[in-house]
């Protein structure tokens, strides 16, 4: 018997994690399934996790099936080789058969240029949208509202969540999109502004995110070798709600 | 645990993805040209995902 290397357990906790998010929705989906490269050892690790089956997880509404869910993670360990760092991810939805996504939730931790390294991607022409949101299930009071509305659903309808109340999109995203994408005017500088208007507000949703779980962050501090103590009385309590909230 | 490991060699993997091109049909780029326009079934692409998982097991 030979014991499995740091790599191929994190990969194991990885895949296990993901199968139980997964199974949260679709009790008996397969066992996610991360590949190892056991000749990068243990300080160059890497892993990728992928669903089975490999053409996606059936989602069904009302027992049938309606839309199909792929998922691909490239995961590794950080440049300190202490953390496990995720690479890239890719989330597809697909309406059941199809080969193309109708959305695409992507992350390249390294992307080039002007590519947003956190992004959604629509595949918005097609009538497979309209077809799966006019099919929607009745089991939450959206898809209720969306299946007895007496109108064409429209993408406008659908609310994409994008990060929660800490990690959302700030408006200087939104403005440097509408640059890269549409060309929009840009005085000199532009960029820059709103690359350290980010940073400035990045920093203050960290503190943010450090007072909804101060013993996390105080953890992390202790691992980069700070001193940190709690306080004397009563520790702070997580904020679950603020964790917990689409 | 219930998420599965899959450990393989470099020269496994290697072995992999030959296998992989050649259910694609043995030529590469028209395989991933296909998939960048969603032309490939699910299996199709399903198998091209599978390639960049192990371009990046691979990377140097």
């Amino acid at each position: 018997v030979t014991t499995p290397s740091s790599i191929e357990s994190q990969a194991e906790s990885f895949a296990t994690e993901l199968t139980a998010t997964v199974r949260a929705l679709v009790p008996d989906c397969r066992p996610f399934e991360a590949l190892v490269n056991l000749d990068r050892g243990d300080a160059a690790g890497r892993f990728s996790v992928r669903q089975y089956p490999e053409t996606g997880i059936v989602l069904t509404v009302d027992g049938e099936p309606l839309l199909t869910l792929v998922v691909q993670f490239h995961c590794e360990i950080d440049s300190v080789g202490r953390y496990l760092a995720v690479h890239s991810s890719k989330i597809k939805v697909m309406a059941a058969g199809d080969a193309e996504p109708l959305l695409r939730y992507e992350f390249l931790r390294d992307a080039v240029g002007d590519m947003p390294s956190a992004h959604i991607q629509i595949h918005a022409h097609r009538d497979a949208f309209t077809y799966v949101m006019a099919r929607a299930g009745e089991r939450s009071d959206r898809g209720k509202r969306r299946s007895r509305r007496p109108v064409v659903p429209r993408l406008e309808h659908l609310h994409l969540p994008v990060g929660g109340p800490r990690f959302r999109p700030c408006i200087e995203d939104v403005l440097e999109m509408l640059v890269q994408e549409f060309g929009v005017d840009r005085p000199d500088g532009a960029l820059q502004a709103l690359r350290a208007g980010r940073e400035s507000w990045r920093r203050k949703q960290i503190a943010s995110v450090v007072r909804d779980a101060p013993e996390d962050a105080a953890r992390v501090l202790r691992e980069l070798g700070y001193d940190v103590h709690g306080p004397q009385d009563v520790l702070p309590a997580d904020n679950i709600d603020r964790l917990q909230r689409l | 645990m219930t998420g599965v490991v899959k450990s393989l060699t470099g020269q496994q993997l290697v072995e992999r993805r030959e296998a992989i091109v050649l259910a694609l049909g043995g030529d590469e780029d028209a395989a991933r040209s296909a998939a960048e326009t969603y032309t490939l079934d699910s299996r199709g692409q399903a198998l091209v995902d599978e390639l960049d998982d192990i371009d990046y097991l691979l990377e140097a």
